[in-house]
This record gives structure tokens, sequence and C-alpha cells, in this order.
């Protein structure tokens, strides 16, 4: 079997668009279903019914059903009740709403591992809810939150390959585009692998630097050190 | 901060104080008043519902029934013309509370923060005060407690002992009006147990009005004015410490002082 890198570089230009394409989905995607996963998680923990049950009606759809679907309900269920959608839109709404389910869940849990008496002291000392959450428990949950974030970050990339379904022009719609012109089957899928695993890579690499800079990490940096000098 | 002089009127009154965690009956109509100045005890079995007395004291915990009134005014509801309550507002609840500093068991420091942020943490997002005079405040308070060298340090690299006398410190922060102890030295190693009793009582000596959650007896003898015994959700016996220690009425009140006074080692 022949393998010729000559067939990657002449459809790279294919390849790169799709990359591009992939980034910015998942860029905003990301972006956008952070934003939106917070409100979620704090709906979900809140005292009040109106809250809970409206997000926790959206977190189990969005968990018990396949992105696929999801993505299908979007694009095509959506127009039919008179909303038009381009595939752009369809394509990023899809993957805002599923990342945003599951880091709303990731953030819920951080939020639920902050020990119960360090927000009881921020209370006792007058601290409002917002307050007590912006500087109390966002900075604690930090260490917890990152690294499963950095997970679905992870899989929100391998996840908007579903979006070539809909014809979004990504890196796995640009896989199939070379793949369909160039009949180069081992090229095609060993640039598109590369390609998917160097994006996820550097994602994994940028959260460990982030989670180093971490109150946790570094509280637990302390202890350890700490601990290293009473061995001794 | 030092009020001095004991005055009669009571800064805190519990009325008829019922609360219910699902199907436990926890605390069973309390009624406590405590003047200003005065520092009062509690004590008794584990499980008689002292915690949640103190934590309802300033709504930490929402009692089912009854009324803690603060200066007068209810702690957490607003009394409705038709005799019916309801929920205060948030910004309220936050000014009441910040009036009473409170020191927990487990210390509670805030993991993320020096010990000079953890105190200067409430008087700059509450108080208002500015960056400078906060740790003016928190350099004086340090100094009260005895840690000014600690000043930098996180709560990971002090001992428990420590990190109570910057807690107490940090209660102290908002210039409370009453101080209010969770067994303040239960999760202390023994020989740590002194230097935070000795912040309590240069406490209690400068006037501070104070409610004790404790196990400890001497402490109790020393400093409070009164004894207030609780078992099974009731207040049983309330006397001065005297009174309290040698002469006990209750039945139960005996009962618990001859399991604590007669341990085999």
């Amino acid at each position: 079997m022949d393998f010729s890198f000559s067939i990657i570089v002449e459809a790279w230009p294919t390849f790169e668009a799709g990359l591009i394409t992939t980034v910015i989905f998942c860029s905003v995607a990301g972006v956008l279903g952070l934003a939106l996963a917070v409100p979620i998680a704090l709906a979900q923990l809140s005292r009040s019914w109106s809250w809970r049950v409206p997000a926790k009606v959206l977190v189990e759809i969005v968990r018990d059903t396949p992105f696929l679907v999801q993505v299908f309900v979007i694009y095509f269920v959506f127009p039919a009740t008179g909303w038009p959608m381009s595939s752009t839109v369809a394509g990023i709404l899809a993957l805002t709403i599923h990342g945003a389910v599951y880091f709303s869940e990731s953030i819920r849990g951080a939020i639920l591992s902050v020990p119960r008496g360090q927000v009881d002291a921020a209370r006792a000392a007058g601290m409002s809810y917002p307050l007590t959450l912006r500087r109390i428990v966002f900075p604690q949950m930090m260490g917890y939150v990152l690294p499963p974030i950095g997970n679905q970050i992870v899989g929100l990339i391998k996840d908007s390959a579903v979006l070539s379904i809909i014809s979004v022009p990504e890196l796995s719609m640009a896989f199939q585009n070379v793949l369909g012109t160039t009949f180069a089957a081992p090229e095609a899928f060993v640039a598109v692998a590369v390609l998917y695993w160097l994006l996820t890579s550097a994602v994994t690499l940028a959260m460990s630097r982030l989670e180093r800079l971490t109150p946790t990490h570094r509280s637990t940096q302390e202890m350890t050190s700490l601990l290293a000098r009473v061995d001794r | 901060m030092m009020s001095g002089s004991m005055t009669s009127t009571p800064i805190i009154r519990v009325q008829n104080l019922h609360k219910w965690f699902g199907e436990a009956h926890v605390l069973k109509g309390i009624d406590l008043e405590v003047k200003a100045g005065e520092k009062v005890c509690i004590m008794g079995p584990s499980g008689s519902g002292k915690s949640t007395l103190l934590r309802c004291l300033n709504f930490l915990e929402e009692a089912s029934k009854g009324m803690v009134l603060l200066d007068d005014h209810p702690v957490g509801y607003i009394e409705e013309a038709d005799g019916k309550r309801r929920r205060d507002t948030e910004a309220n609840i936050n000014r009441m509370r910040a009036r009473m500093g409170m020191v927990f068991q487990s210390f509670n420091l805030w993991t993320h923060m020096t010990a000079a942020a953890n105190i200067m943490e409430a008087p700059i997002h509450v108080g208002g005060l500015s960056r400078q005079a906060a740790g003016e405040k928190a350099l004086k308070l340090l100094r009260l407690v005895g840690l000014e060298d600690k000043k930098d340090a996180y709560p990971a690299r002090l001992s428990g002992g420590q990190q109570q006398r910057i807690a107490i410190a940090r209660a102290l922060a908002m210039d409370p009006e009453i101080m209010l102890f969770d067994e303040p030295t239960s999760a202390l190693d023994p020989e740590l147990v002194g230097e935070v009793l000795a912040v309590m009582s240069e406490l209690a000596r400068g006037g501070m009005t104070m409610v004790v959650v404790t196990h400890d007896m001497g402490f109790a003898r020393a400093v409070a004015d009164r004894i207030v015994f609780m078992d099974h959700g009731q207040v049983v016996e309330e006397a001065p410490p005297s009174t309290f220690f040698e002469q006990p009425k209750n039945e139960r009140t005996i009962q618990f002082l001859a399991k604590i006074t007669s341990r085999p080692f």
C-alpha cells in the first residue's frame, strides 16, 4: 500500500478550511455554552421550584437523547414551526445547548463540592448569596471544575463531527470531500485523525496549564510541600 | 465593639422557637433571652439542639415556628398586619447577620485566602471599607489574637488553634454586637484548646455579648454569667455557673454532669 503525503499536501486547503470551521464552531459554542452553564447550574441548585424544574427538564432532555437527534430536531423541526434555520445557526445552537448542559452538570457538582462550612462562614459574615458565589464558591470550585470541563470541551470537538450531517463544512465534512474527490482513503483518514488529535491535545494542554493557576491547586501544593517537610 | 457595662435590655430574645428537620423535632419551643454584655454558655448532650439553636439566632437555619428577635426586630421575617410572617428581604437578613459574629467548630476559614484576607473580606465587600482601612483593622485584630506574624499564611499552614483564633478575628471584623460560638474548641487537639479559650476570655473581659455552645466546663464556670442546659430540644435548666455545677436541680442535668465529671481517664 502506498502512502502519499503529497495527497495530503494537495488537499490541505480543504482540510484547513474544515479545521478553521471546527475551531470557530467549537469556540463559539464553548464560550456560549459556558456562559449558559452557570445559570443552568444555579437554577438546578435553587430553592425555588420555578427555577429548578425547567433547568432539570432541559438537562434531562439533552442528556438522554443522542446529539445526532438533537441536531436533526433543531435543523429540521424548528424551521417547520416557522423558525428559519441555516446549517450554521442550527449547528452552533445544537453544539451550544449540548455543551451548556454538560458543562452545567460539572459546575453543579463543583459548587456542591465546596464544603458547606465555607458558605456558612460567608453568610454568617453578612455576605449575600451572589457575593458568596463570586468571592468564595467560584474561586474554590475552579480546581474541581476545570478537569471535567476540559474533558467536555474535548468531547464537544469530537461531537462537532456530527454537524457534517447537516452539511456544516467542518473538519469531517472536509475529510469526506477529500475522500470523495481523491479516493485516497488512508491519507485522508490519517490526516483527519491527526488534525482532531492536535486540536484536542491543544485543549488538554491549555486546561492543565489553567488548572495550575487555581487556588485549590495552589493550596494542595502548599499542603504537599508542608507534608514533605514534616516527613523529613 | 466592647460595650463595657452590663445593661438590662435583652439584645437577643428567642420566643417559642421550634425546628423540624423532616420528622425530627429538634427544637421544641425554646425561650431564651440574652442581655447586652452577658455571656451565656449553652451546654447539653450531643443531639440536644444546641448548635441548631445557635444557627437559628443568625438565620443560618430557618426556624419552623417561633421568633428570634435582635433588638426587638424579628430575625429573617417581617410580621404582617394580619399576624402572618413572611421572609425578610435578603439585604435585611444580611445586615442582621453582619451584626452577629459567628465562630464554627470546624473554623471554616476560606481556604483560598490568607489569614489577613479572611479577616478583610467582609469589611471590604460587605462593610464597604477601603482595602487599606480593612488591612489596618485586620492587623489590629491579628494582634488581638496574637497572630500578627501569620497574616500572610494560608489556613492549610496553620494549626487548628491558630485557625480558630483567626476565625475569631474574622468574626470580630464587622464589629458585631454579639458573638456566637459553636463548640469552638471541640475540633482542637487538647494542647491547643487553651490558646483559643484565652482569646475568648479576653473578649469576655472586654464586655462582648457572647453565646457559647461548649462542652468546656472550665470555661463555662469561669466566664459564663449563665448556663443554659438543653436536652432533647428543650431548655431544661438555666442558672448561674455556681448554682448549675454545685446544685443542679433537674434530673437530666445531674445525669449529664455526672457523666462529664466522672470520666475514667
